[in-house]
């Protein structure tokens, strides 16, 4: 019967369908073992987390002269909730009275300086951490320290012949807040829970914040100046240009580094959305072959079925054939996939992106996933053409 | 196997009154029974036999095969009288010129359990294309083919063979040949036999009905 159908086929156009299985399946799963090592490394190095701003209104020689103000009002700040493009606004309350640091740790040398403390909602930080709460019984502050903080320490450090801290160091240093007007300071007990990338200020929870603002506060009126908010996936330019008419900015670095996270990702998506297209388009050649191939063997098909054989056992035939096909296909694009990925890592590591080497399995995954879409679209597709010459 | 019809007549003489010894009254074809249709061209003789394998169903009235309403059977039931019950010779032969002798033969279901190649090969001795074998059937004369298609016929089990103007373009001492190998399969399988053609076939004994 292999004779009969597939021996007088033509070969050409089965060799073209085949080649563009072959790519299509290549492709696709490079792109998404990519996708997920890719993933995995932006969420690692912050690459691919979302896009956080800080943002105040521009500064303008009239808010100088005192007639426009440069904080947000509640109203202002729900208009811009209201935007399709922010996922999330909130305003950064800072610190309305006096605050020194003062380390005080027989492992690095003392040290106490002027300090300005913020506290924004915690779903912005991007520093994992759990209890991220203070109360006045419990008086330890726990804070988040810029990492340029620390990095502009460990200059001053080496300045003075003294060794470098690393995090973890830094993160058991015993140090105090001392809040409040000179003559009435109070002391308060302070730990290091972790270290950010987005805020240039010292974090801290927002009930001690508000508490501290109420008990030593000169001027009582809460002042909104910054905002901190994240844009919805891959619209970030929407977003940008807002601000701009709106009067906002907010630091270069922090655009820049939203606008590449944003371009990525749309990459990334693209990358797969075009791998998916390519793969359909190649089981679409494959699928059309099959049903030219059964349209030319119509005559031979009507002869079996008049014979006795019964459509399912003739049905079989054409499956087995393209299974067999499909998985000699999957695995010359695997062996074809080994290559590529070896030439791209190697490319990517000489560029400094040191991905994880593991296969993924969701490479894997989504080739079963397509072997499955075949096989149903191969069995029904074989099945009704065939069934439509068991009375003909 | 019976073949009861009842009130049969095939859509395209619905709008004349056509009657015959099947068409537009009862007819039964018992088991083992041998007939011969006799009808000229256009009178449905082709008709019959592909609504007896449920090839078509464009008539009125009903058919029962043993019993069962051809109109109530499934493809697989359908599948399994082909297979089984109901072996026949077309017109057209259906062979597959692009194959072999031996492979065409093969093409029937399980071949294999059900007849050997040995016996199939002496069948073929029997009807003198011993030689024809391995022969593409695209090379044989028509009445070669017509051997051919005969000898795959009876390489199967059956209740009824079907027989479709079988030896329209075969000579005098090969009819006689292919006839004495049908007798011989008939009793073997002890089946019916049902032989379509435009005149007499004198060497079969058979009741004669016209359409």
């Amino acid at each position: 019967m292999r004779q009969l159908f597939f021996t007088y086929q033509n070969r050409f156009q089965l060799f073209v369908a085949s080649i563009g299985v072959c790519i299509g399946l290549l492709f696709m799963v490079t792109s998404v073992h990519f996708l997920q090592k890719v993933y995995a490394y932006g969420s690692k190095s912050e690459m691919l987390s979302e896009n956080t701003l800080v943002v105040q209104k521009k500064i303008s020689r009239a808010a100088h002269l005192g007639l426009g103000s440069p904080n947000f009002t509640d109203e202002q700040i729900s208009v811009l909730q209201e935007q399709p493009f922010v996922a999330a606004c909130s305003p950064i309350f800072s610190n309305q009275f006096d605050v020194i640091v003062q380390i005080d740790d027989p492992v690095i040398p003392s040290f106490n300086s002027n300090i300005y403390l913020q506290s924004v909602e915690k779903q912005f930080l991007d520093v994992g951490i759990q209890a991220w709460k203070w109360e006045e019984s419990n008086p330890i502050i726990p804070i988040i320290m810029p990492r340029d903080f620390l990095m502009m320490l460990n200059t001053f450090l080496t300045a003075g012949n003294l060794p470098q801290l690393s995090e973890e160091l830094v993160s058991n240093v015993q140090m105090n807040l001392l809040i409040g007007p000179k003559g009435d300071r109070r002391v308060m007990p302070a730990r290091i829970s972790g270290f950010t990338n987005e805020f240039s200020a010292i974090l801290v929870p927002s009930t001690f914040l508000e508490w501290a603002n109420n008990k030593y506060a000169i001027n009582k009126e809460v002042v909104q100046s910054q905002l901190v908010l994240k844009s919805t996936k891959g619209n970030f330019g929407l977003l940008e240009s807002y601000l701009d008419k709106n009067g906002m900015e907010s630091a270069e670095g922090q655009v820049l580094v939203a606008r590449l996270k944003s371009g990525v990702s749309i990459m990334l998506i693209g990358l797969v959305c075009l791998s998916l297209i390519t793969v359909a388009l190649s089981i679409i050649v494959l699928v059309q072959y099959l049903q030219l191939m059964l349209t030319n063997s119509l005559y031979e098909l009507r002869i079996m079925l008049r014979l006795g054989h019964t459509v399912s056992s003739l049905k079989n035939v054409f499956l087995r054939y393209f299974v067999m096909l499909f998985a000699i296909l999957s695995g010359i694009a695997l062996v074809a996939f080994y290559v590529v990925r070896q030439f791209i890592e190697i490319k990517l590591s000489n560029s400094g992106i040191l991905l994880d080497s593991s296969y993924s399995e969701a490479s894997f995954v989504s080739l079963l996933l397509v072997f499955v879409i075949f096989v149903i679209l191969v069995n029904y597709s074989t099945f009704y053409k065939i069934r439509s010459q068991f009375h003909a | 196997m019976q073949i009861k019809f009842q009130n049969v007549c095939p859509q395209i003489f619905k709008d004349i009154q056509m009657t015959s010894d099947i068409w537009n009254t009862d007819f039964i074809l018992k088991d083992r029974e041998r007939i011969q249709v006799l009808a000229q061209s256009g009178k449905g003789k082709t008709s019959l036999l592909y609504f007896l394998l449920g090839l078509r169903d464009d008539f009125s009235g009903m058919i029962f095969l043993d019993g069962n309403n051809s109109r109530d059977l499934g493809q697989k039931e359908w599948g399994a009288y082909r297979k089984n019950k109901i072996a026949c010779v077309f017109q057209d032969l259906q062979l597959i010129e692009k194959l072999t002798v031996e492979q065409n033969i093969q093409l029937l279901p399980e071949f294999a359990q059900n007849y050997s190649k040995e016996k199939a090969y002496e069948m073929l001795i029997e009807l003198g294309l011993e030689d024809k074998w391995d022969s593409r059937v695209a090379t044989l004369s028509f009445g070669q083919k017509q051997r051919v298609a005969l000898i795959r016929t009876l390489c199967k089990p059956f209740e009824l063979l079907i027989c479709d103007e079988p030896f329209s373009h075969i000579d005098e001492k090969n009819k006689m040949k292919c006839v004495a190998l049908i007798e011989r399969r008939l009793v073997e399988e002890q089946a019916g036999l049902l032989l379509t053609s435009l005149d007499g076939e004198p060497t079969l004994e058979l009741k004669i009905i016209k359409l």
